[in-house]
This record gives C-alpha cells, structure tokens and sequence, in this order.
C-alpha cells in the first residue's frame, strides 16, 4: 500500500435510527442522520465537519471510531475494512484512534488524579512495564500540552476549563494514536483560553503527525485550524473543499448561507445580510431531492426529484448541487 | 442605531458591589460597576466566565439573593414608565416585581429551563400578560397570538398550543422574547440569548431583537462573551474582568482602538474568516487562566496575563477607571506608555 493513500477512507455511508412508538415498541420511522457520505481523510491532514445541531457530525464522528454501526457504506482505516475488523485489530484500532469530546468537566472521573486519568489508557493497552514508568510518560505527555509535573496529582475539581481539556488531549494522545476525533473541544470553554486550545491542537498536528477529524459549529475556528472542510446539512454532505477556497469562495448556497450567518468581528462592516429562513426540516422526514432546497434561495423544480450527486467542480473541491451559477 | 443619551438615563447602574461570602471565603463577583443606558441604546457586557457580567444583569432585574451571604452596595436607578425613578436594590420584594416585566424584562441563554415543561407556552405566555395587565383571558390570548406573529413565528395558534419540548431552540428563544415583549418594557436585559442556537438561528434572534427595538426604542443590555455579536448589534460595550470594568466606550472606537491590552487580546484572539491566509496559522491565544474569584491577583487582576505588565507598578494599587477618551474609560496603569 503506498503511503500516499488515505488514512481513512468512507464510502456511501449512511446511519438511520429507528424510531419507536406505543407498547409494542414498532418502528415507525427511521432518523437519517447521515446519507450517502463519502470522503477520505488523509494522514496529517485535518478534515473539518461543519454543520448545525443535528446534520450529523457526532453520528459521522461515532461511526469513523466504530463507536456505532453504521447502516450502510463502506470505512476503511489504513487500508483494512474498519467494519470486519478480528477482535484484535479492532483492540488495535481503539488505539490507533483516539477522541476528544466537548465537555472536559464531563469526561474526566472527578475521583481520579490528572496522572491516573493519563495513564488509565496506557495501563488498559498494556504500554507500560510500571507504575513508575508510567509516571515518566504522563510528565511527557502534560508537558506535551503544556501542563506542568505539579498538576499531577491534583484532581479534576482543581483544575480550569482550559486545563481539563489539555488533561483530556493528553490523555487521547497517550497511546500514540495517529488519528483523533476532537467533537467540538474548544467550545465550552471561553474565549480566551479557546484559542490555546486550538492552537495546541494545530501544534500537535505537525508535531506528532496526526491526522484528525475537527467538528465544529465554528466555521470561523475551523478555517484556522483545518486543511479541508465537509459542510453537512440534514446527514448529507453539501460541500468539501480546501478550508481558505471554501470559505473564501463557497460553492454551495447552504456553505454560503452558513458563512453570512457568522457574525462579523468588525463594527465597521455591519450590515444587512439575507437571512437563512425558516429551521432545518426534520431528519425523520427530510425533503426529497436536496434536503436543502425547502431553504434554498436558488431552489429550482428539479431540486426536489433530483438527489444532487457530490460532484468535482475543480482541483479538490466538491459540491452536491444541481446548478453551476450560484451561489 | 446611534442615540444620545437623554437625561436621566434610563437605566444608570452606579457602583454597584456584589460580593458572597462562601466557605472559602469572600467571592468578589462584582467590584464598583457603574453605567449609564439610554432609551433605544444597545449596551454590551463582555466577559468570560467569573467576570461578573450576569450577576451585573441579574442585579438590575432585582434577582439577586436576599440572604446575609450576599452582600450588595451602589444602586441601580431605573426610570419608570410614569418618568418615576426607581432605586431597584432598595425596593420591596412587591414592588420589585411589579418592575420586573413592566420596567425591565430579561432573556436568558437556556429557554428550556425558563420555561415550565408543564405548561403550555399559551399559558405561559398568559400569565405574564395578565401578572402585570388588568386583561380579560381572551384579550390575553389575542395579545400572545400578535405577539408571536410580530416575532415572526409561523402559525402563532399552533405554537401556543404547544409544550416547550416540542419547539426547536430557536423558536423557544422567540417565544421567551414574545414573555419578555408581553408588558412593553422599556429595557430588556438579555443574558447570553444565542450562545446555544446555531449560527443561523443566532443571525434570526439577532436581527428580530434588532427589529423589536427600532420599532419600540427600548434600551438592550446585551451580555455575551462573544465579541463579533457585540461588533454586529452593540452601540457600547462594557468590558469586565474579573468582576471590574476594565474598559467602556463606543463600539467602534474600541474595535478599532482597544487601550486594556486584555481587549486588545481578546479582539486579537477571535477567529476571523476573512483573515485566514493559510489553514495553521496560530490564533493569538492569551496565556493562563481567568483568576479565581476567592483569589483575585493583587493590583490590576489581568496583570499576571499581560504582555505589558511592570512590576512594582501593575502589581500595587488597583489602577482608576479613568478617561482616555471621549466617552471612553480605561482602567490600565500604563494605557498611555503602550501603545
């Protein structure tokens, strides 16, 4: 396998959950969380998924760590299918892939010292001969994302926002994964320490190599730190792009719609923008054709038969609309 | 949206001092805030957390606990309909709520726990109407349906029909805005109102409670620790660290001219989308951590964070809130070296 090829591979994946109603628990309709995505995720690159509430980054994000089965398509890690993995690839893989979630106050166990949580993962995979050495790595580790040895042997409780997710990063980056997951790290936290975090985040990347999957509703954050963005809607992929040309020059009216819709650090520039009208339409009933088009300014009739394949409209750049004049 | 202040101001908030006593000790929440709001004017309360820009908003609603742990000086001066002038810390519990609503109405960033999972949001809506208006249930149900139309909600009768589970956070926040709007106050203290909604639901809230005020000339405090809302809705902001005000003026001198280097380094920490050259490039990221506010640093409490900060200087006294310029206060011992 040349080491060109992608790290990670999807094809055509899609993840419905069942709903269910009434005594008999029947199913009475299906959640499309995501539909038909297809995308590759290279090493040392970082992929941005960029959508609102309920377009499907999480399931995307659970999926790609086979956290969840998906309901169709295909994943491939590294060359192997991530679906039929042997158990003990698969013990392998849980290594090789690592997450980082939103909440740090939520994901460290509160009784647990920053050494104990850093190492817990280490111990679990068998990587350490000792307690003692154990303890070498976790300064490593702290130091690698700027925490210093005192911290140690304090506990959750004592430590800041800011504090507890480095403690999380550290301890996802223990076991020397080559892929992470990082669902919306920087979010909880405030504004000035959220850009330490994503700094860090953007050092390991060329530090270590790493190759990550960064979800964030921040599109703005996102141009920062990601080589490429997949925007979602409703499960769907409307666009993928380099980060700079997708927010530079979107291609899809919903990336477009999302752009306008940040709000502008500048007084100066404040103005009237079109508004993105009306609310996402519900994932257990999406529209036919492009899910979009019921909020689509550039909505025409074939928009609501035609399921907009993601098509190349130039080098590395990639959109599911069936017109080539907007936005 | 630029207005003069008129005199009296609306809302004058005058070294206003919130401290607890904890276990751990005194928590300093608020230390000598004080400012002015004119009718039709947005003012902007930015902070991170512990800063002490809600317990601000919570004080001028009159919320704040009554207990002998809470320890409040200053006053906060509000100009009633009938052109009365209220002092809202020394008001009975009565007559504090027959302020709340009618005078100053609040919106906070969680909808689903303001509003009451048993109810439905008709009857919510209501009561709020008929708490402070001598109204007929019919008149009341007739205003709520207008209400929500106003705010442009589709289909106001199914809305107020429904429970609050059953709306989107959006439509949530417009119905907690329809309560807030119910009795015409003349000053509406919103508390983080889109920090939860996506972006384009943010962009929705943000250009009807624009539109609500063009059409009332009700006075905003806009509380948020997000500056490119307060560069998009703001006519003045509030900067507050770490329970003080660390810098005031016009929204666009600030943006443009920030003298506390903790503004300085939070514009300079924001993400923008126009100024990514290169995907990697570092954002600039201020060092620590917010102080603690059981132990607040000596001195100016951002100094052990400053990139400016002198010792034997910064690390004394508390600098003054003082002038820097027209209708600008800074509160820095060195603004004028540092530049």
């Amino acid at each position: 396998m040349p080491i060109s090829s992608p790290l990670i591979h999807v094809r055509d994946l899609s993840k419905r959950f069942e709903v269910r109603r009434g005594a008999l628990r029947q199913i009475v309709g299906h959640v499309h969380a995501v539909e038909g995505a297809s995308f590759t995720i290279d090493r040392r690159e970082v992929l941005g998924l960029a959508g609102e509430s309920g377009s499907g980054k999480s399931t995307i994000a659970r999926l790609l760590l086979r956290l969840i089965e998906p309901t169709s398509g295909q994943i491939s890690f590294d060359g192997n299918d991530l679906l039929r993995l042997p158990a003990a690839e698969l013990r392998q893989f849980r290594r090789r892939a690592q997450i980082v979630f939103q909440d740090p106050y939520g994901s460290l166990d509160p009784r647990m010292t920053v050494a104990e949580a850093v190492s817990e993962p280490l111990i679990v995979q068998k990587l350490v001969a000792s307690q003692r050495l154990a303890r070498e790595r976790v300064a490593e580790l702290l130091a690698l994302v700027a925490i210093g040895p005192e911290y140690m042997d304090r506990r959750p409780g004592e430590l800041s926002g800011g504090q507890r997710q480095r403690v999380c990063i550290a301890r996802a980056l223990s076991v020397e994964p080559e892929f992470i997951v990082a669902d919306e790290p920087a979010s909880a936290l405030d504004a000035s320490i959220q850009a330490q975090v994503i700094n860090l985040l953007a050092g390991l990347k060329t530090r270590l190599g790493l190759a990550m999957l960064f979800i964030s509703h921040d599109i703005a954050v996102m141009a920062h730190l990601c080589d490429r963005i997949a925007v979602l809607y409703l499960g769907r992929i409307m666009e993928i792009g380099p980060s700079s040309e997708l927010v530079g020059r979107p291609k899809h009216p919903y990336t477009a719609a999302l752009l306008s819709a940040v709000p502008n650090p500048d007084p100066e520039l404040r103005r009237e923008r079109p508004l993105l009208e009306g609310e996402v339409p519900s994932p257990v009933s999406p529209p036919s054709g492009c899910v979009f088009r019921t909020r689509c300014r550039f909505a025409v009739a074939a928009c609501a038969s035609t399921v907009p394949p993601l098509r190349q409209i130039d080098q590395d750049r990639f959109k599911a609309c069936l017109r080539d004049d907007v936005p | 949206m630029q207005h003069a202040t008129p005199s009296p101001p609306l809302l004058d908030v005058d070294a206003l001092t919130v401290h607890y006593r904890a276990r751990a000790g005194l928590v300093h929440a608020v230390s000598d805030v004080s400012f002015q709001l004119g009718q039709g004017e947005t003012l902007a309360i930015v902070g991170e957390s512990g800063s002490g820009k809600s317990t601000t908003g919570l004080a001028i609603m009159g919320l704040l606990p009554t207990d002998r742990r809470t320890v409040v000086h200053g006053a906060i001066r509000l100009t009633s309909k009938s052109g009365s002038i209220n002092d809202v810390l020394r008001l009975s519990d009565r007559e504090r709520r027959r302020v709340r609503g009618n005078d100053v109405a609040m919106i906070f960033q969680d909808p689903m726990s303001s509003l009451n999972p048993i109810y439905s949001i008709g009857s919510q809506i209501i009561e709020a109407v008929q708490q402070h208006r001598n109204v007929a249930r019919r008149a009341a149900v007739a205003d709520a349906l207008r209400l929500l139309a106003e705010l442009g909600v589709p289909s106001p009768d199914r809305i107020l029909a429904s429970y609050p589970h059953q709306l989107s956070g959006g439509m949530r926040q417009r119905v907690m805005i329809a309560i807030a709007l119910s009795c015409r106050p003349r000053a509406l203290i919103a508390d983080e109102p889109t920090t939860a909604l996506d972006v384009t639901i943010q962009a929705q809230i943000l250009a009807l409670l624009k539109r609500v005020q063009r059409d009332t000339a009700m006075a905003v405090v806009f509380i948020t620790h997000n500056l490119a809302v307060v560069a998009e809705v703001a006519d003045r902001i509030v900067v507050m660290y770490a329970g003080r005000i660390v810098e005031t003026g016009p929204v666009r001198d600030v943006f443009k001219s920030p003298r506390m280097p903790y503004t300085r380094s939070l514009l300079r920490s924001l993400p923008r989308l126009g100024h990514v050259r290169r995907s990697g490039d570092p954002l600039e990221a201020i060092p620590g951590n917010v102080p603690s506010p059981l132990a607040l640093p000596p001195g100016c409490t951002f100094h052990p964070r400053c990139p400016h900060q002198v010792g034997g200087v910064c690390d004394g006294l508390i600098p003054n809130l003082e002038p820097c310029a027209p209708n600008r206060l800074v509160r820095c011992a060195r603004w004028r070296e540092i530049d």
